[in-house]
């Protein structure tokens, strides 16, 4: 047998061998099928009935909006599935995919949408299957992404794709899902990661137009009961430099403390963060420099009848309105921190944080949670008060009852503070293993702050309600989580 | 004779696939071998003089996902403890077993939050040895971020 023939053949046998090897290493068969695919997801049904965020006629979306006055209703069912398929050909590697068929509104053939401006724009096509006939275009990609660790150095990992993203501080910064890649450690008492996130991606010839986020966050154990972590994120923001003459950034310092006491009541969970904001220019749209801070500090112990919590967080802020904070008559330099970007609390509030009870995506205690999603957190700051608690009625059932005050950190234009107080109240019902049905209510009394504030509209700088409503929202929510 | 022209190929690739074989056939963490729980001893326990080692201490899952939890348990020596009663208290949810006695040094389990539970927040487990409570912080995030 020639050379040339030879050699080919002994490097096929050594592939051959190392995928064997390969294989044997990981203890699975040579070509697995079957055994690789692991299937979850959930199923839910919802009620929303709510006078919160006009949005046919003022824009906004359905999760948000702000208070108006003798503003409409809106009732409807929708309901959602969630698939997610992890393909996992060893303990090494997988290759994750999550979907999602929906939301798709009960009756909805095609919703109409809401341009810039807030005004409707009429929408063509097969709809999202809500109608009569269904056959609607309702399938989402969520996540893909694909995790291995990394040989050679334990604890190591890669994760790189499409995928979930939060920051640690009840979401003050950012949580979404994103393009990027990942970098995980975690071993002994340390775990840290370093996260890359790309936001926007113009032309692929010039970077002028990218938008990247970069991230590292550590926590370390440090006794039995405590965790301390730290976070540091840089955004650059070379998509929305436009005609500001220089590229926007932000960047982010955020400290943590997680710790449970034990009390002779019970044992006591304690959180408490800071995180320090600094920049130029965030969107583009904004010229000056920004600069905050939000702090946090909650503690929920468990009784023998159930689990008591409070938590207060403070976002500093300024004082004025968005039209004078951001080039009107009020300092340029002295633009709204990103500190309450969401506000995702445990428990809620349901109105003024992430809805625990209809999943509504955000309480307009959020910066998207409005249409204009400019306040709350942003210029005027907050402060946040909020009492929470559940209670194991029956074995399947347990009570949540809900507590706010919410309160601008500087006052309005109109030198207000008070936003409102908000009370919640709902029961879950686990009916069967992983299916549970929820249901229940939240009402916000509004306070001074919204009244006569520009701030309190679609484009942030329309006139204000001089007699805002306040705002409710109930709702019934049926789920099935499976895998 | 082998030619020059494919002794560095196959050079290349002889090096290549034996690093791999290597790599692929020894054991390693995650690929079946019992190792060494990474990370600081709690103890000493009382009366028994146990020391104790968790892993992972860092968890963050998915609210669906049930993340697998091993409780080591040593005497002053470093060598596993057979039947040594070991507590786990969850904040909420459930875990495997409620207690356990060590076997082979360890007790394994897993944990499943509550149910419905698919806001973000950080539950967490508490292992006990006699008087030494070990707490495992477990930050819940949604599956699916975007809502």
């Amino acid at each position: 047998m020639s050379a040339s023939r030879t050699y080919p053949i002994i490097v096929l046998c050594l592939v051959l061998g190392l995928c064997v090897g390969q294989a044997r290493g990981q203890n699975i068969s040579l070509f697995p099928k079957e055994e690789i695919l692991l299937v979850g997801g959930d199923f839910r049904i919802r009620s929303v009935n709510s006078n919160i965020a006009t949005a046919d006629q003022q824009g906004g979306g359905e999760n948000g909006g702000f208070p108006t006055q003798n503003g409409p209703t809106k009732a409807f069912f929708d309901t959602r599935l969630r698939l997610y398929w992890d393909f996992r050909p060893s303990d090494l590697l997988r290759v994750h995919y999550r979907m999602e068929i929906g939301d798709v509104r009960y009756g909805d053939g095609v919703p109409n949408g809401s341009d810039v401006t807030g005004n409707l724009v009429p929408v063509i096509g097969p709809g999202s299957g809500g109608g009569v006939g269904a056959d609607g275009v309702n399938v989402e990609t969520k996540n893909m992404f694909l995790e291995f660790a990394v040989p050679f150095l334990p604890g190591l990992s890669f994760k790189g794709g499409i995928f979930g993203y939060g920051d640690r501080y009840d979401f003050s910064i950012l949580a979404d899902d994103f393009a990027g890649f990942q970098l995980l450690y975690n071993r002994g008492d340390v775990a840290a990661h370093f996260v890359y996130l790309q936001f926007f991606e113009g032309s692929t010839r010039t970077n002028a137009d990218n938008s990247s986020w970069f991230g590292i966050d550590g926590q370390l154990q440090i006794n039995a009961a405590t965790r301390a972590a730290a976070t540091f994120y840089y955004w650059l923001d070379q998509e929305h430099k436009g005609t500001l003459g220089f590229t926007p950034y932000q960047y982010w310092f955020g400290g943590e403390v997680t710790s449970r006491l034990a009390t002779p009541y019970g044992p006591i969970e304690i959180k408490g963060y800071g995180i320090y904001n600094h920049g130029e220019g965030y969107f583009g749209r904004r010229h000056g420099s920004n600069s905050g801070g939000n702090f946090s500090l909650s503690g929920d112990m468990s009784l023998n009848f159930g689990t008591l919590g409070l938590q207060v967080q403070y976002i500093t802020g300024a004082k004025g309105s968005k039209v004078q904070l951001e080039g009107g008559s009020k300092d340029q330099n002295s633009i709204s921190s990103w500190l309450g970007y969401f506000s995702n609390f445990y428990q809620g509030p349901e109105i003024t944080s992430l809805g625990p009870i209809i999943d509504v995506a955000d309480g307009f205690g959020s910066k998207w949670g409005t249409g204009n999603g400019f306040y709350n957190g942003d210029y005027n700051g907050r402060l946040f008060l909020i009492a929470r608690s559940a209670f194991p009625v029956l074995s399947t059932v347990s009570l949540h009852v809900v507590g706010a005050y919410d309160r601008a950190a500087a006052s309005n234009a109109n030198g207000d503070y008070n936003r409102g107080v908000e009370f919640d109240v709902w029961a879950q019902w686990n009916i069967l293993p992983k299916l549970w049905f929820r249901f229940g209510g939240g009402y916000y009394l509004t306070g001074d702050w919204w009244k006569n504030n520009t701030d309190a509209s679609f484009t942030g700088r329309g006139p204000g309600v001089p007699h805002p409503d306040n705002v409710w929202q109930f709702g019934t929510r049926l789920q099935y989580d499976f895998g | 004779m082998i030619s020059g022209k494919f002794l560095s190929p196959l050079a290349f690739s002889m090096v290549v696939c034996l690093g791999w074989l290597t790599w692929g056939s020894l054991p390693s963490v995650g690929q079946g071998r019992v190792s060494q729980i990474p990370g600081p001893r709690y103890g000493p326990t009382t009366p028994g003089g146990y020391y104790v080692q968790v892993e992972p201490r860092a968890v963050a899952i998915a609210y669906m996902q049930r993340p697998q939890i091993t409780v080591a348990v040593a005497n002053a020596a470093g060598q596993p403890v057979e039947d040594v009663l070991v507590t786990f208290t969850p904040s909420e949810g459930a875990f495997t077993t409620a207690s356990s006695r060590t076997r082979g040094g360890t007790v394994v389990g897993t944990f499943t939050a509550g149910a419905g539970s698919d806001s973000p927040r950080t539950a967490y487990l508490v292992a006990t040895v006699e008087d030494v409570a070990v707490t495992i912080f477990i930050d819940i995030v949604p599956a699916v971020f975007q809502r």
